[in-house]
């Protein structure tokens, strides 16, 4: 490269790219709040697919609950419900702790930020931990989903189905709850070495949104598995 | 709540800029926010201690909905947020509808179900020929009623 693009010998070119303006801008858009804006809506289209794919989940529970009330009653009472109270309870907190944060990134408080992130990814860990020991529970009372399903105590024949479903809306969040993770983990490596400030946070705020979803999922299948009668 | 009209001279960051104004606010709504999901969270369960028959799902059901609202409204900001945002979450909740008001059309109409214990439904004919045109189930036949006599 010539010294006339770059005028510095070994400054990044990046950097010469975005001297003219914030670097986090990106050139495709006009405005800061243009930017703003688009995430957002590309954020809120990408929680629409997970709503309608969580919803056919949803729609086949409740198809088959209306089938057979009786196998989906019995197999809710070996759910913990207290497990289940707890693990909401958990979820909330961290909604919240994930909001402060969103807010303290706005504000400019990277401590804060710092703090209330880890907090929420603790709460995910805690949310995991309680699935984990209702998973092992089920497996060693042979409560599996489908053909594997191999509990004695079954008078209706098809609990499996109440299980099946149970394994598969509480293992999708699981997984959700697992990339969420991920996600707050980056944010936690990118707020510590300062990237967020008042004019640019769109990705603190982009991972809360997922976050509050994940979140508005559980508390539908909270009653739904755990307090149906 | 000074700041909903500031958002309409649009600054460089709207967000930012309400949050900023409403400082000491905003950590004490989302703090009162968090008290009422975790209110709503204990009637939920208190409700489903009671058996009330189809009210119980119902009611866990409106409850969630109340719930999933506040979370979408405050924490979401969809409350104070441009209007497409809520636009497309409504939307995606419209095509759920139709999911489900489809499904539900389709199998509360249906006549004979089908056995999902992998079991044939009694009656099934297991002997008949592939080139056989009546149906699996042997229904007897109903007898040939008398033609009614129409009154003169």
């Amino acid at each position: 490269m010539s010294s006339i693009t770059t005028p510095v010998e070994g400054q990044d070119p990046e950097a010469v790219a975005h001297a003219h303006h914030d670097p986090n801008l990106r050139h495709h858009f006009a405005t800061a709040e243009q930017q703003f804006d688009t995430v957002k809506i590309g954020i809120w289209l990408f929680l629409a697919t997970e709503i309608l794919m969580f919803g056919g989940l949803f729609a086949g529970f409740a198809y088959m609950q209306n089938r057979f009330p009786e196998a989906f009653f019995l197999g809710h009472k070996h759910l913990q419900q207290g497990l289940g109270t707890l693990n909401t309870v958990v979820l909330l907190i961290s909604s919240f702790t994930m909001v402060m944060a969103v807010h303290k990134a706005a504000t400019n408080k990277r401590k804060q930020l710092i703090v209330y992130l880890c907090i929420t990814i603790f709460c995910a860990f805690v949310f995991l931990g309680v699935k984990y020991i209702e998973y092992s529970t089920h497996y060693y009372e042979c409560m599996l989903p489908g053909k594997y399903y191999c509990n004695p105590e079954d008078p209706t024949g098809h609990q499996f189905i109440f299980f099946s479903f149970y394994f598969m809306m509480t293992g999708l969040h699981g997984i959700h709850i697992l990339l969420g993770i991920v996600a707050l983990s980056w944010l936690l490596r990118r707020a510590i070495r300062g990237d967020f400030s008042s004019s640019y946070y769109n990705p603190v705020d982009a991972v809360g949104l997922y976050w509050h979803l994940v979140d508005i999922i559980w508390i539908y299948l909270f009653p739904l598995l755990y307090l149906i009668r | 709540m000074s700041h909903n009209h500031s958002n309409l001279d649009a600054p460089t960051q709207p967000e930012a800029a309400e949050l900023t104004e409403s400082h000491g606010n905003a950590g004490r709504k989302y703090v009162f926010t968090l008290v009422a999901l975790l209110i709503l969270t204990g009637i939920t369960v208190l409700v489903a201690q009671f058996d009330l028959g189809e009210a119980n799902v119902a009611a866990a059901v409106l409850i969630a909905t109340i719930k999933a609202s506040i979370v979408a409204l405050i924490f979401m900001h969809l409350l104070h947020d441009k209007p497409m945002n809520a636009v497309i979450l409504c939307t995606a909740f419209t095509m759920l509808g139709l999911l489900f008001l489809f499904s539900f059309m389709d199998s509360s109409t249906r006549i004979t179900p089908m056995p999902m214990n992998g079991m044939a439904p009694a009656g099934t004919d297991f002997n008949r020929s592939p080139t056989q045109t009546e149906p699996y189930l042997k229904v007897p036949p109903k007898e040939k009623q008398a033609p009614i006599a129409t009154p003169r």
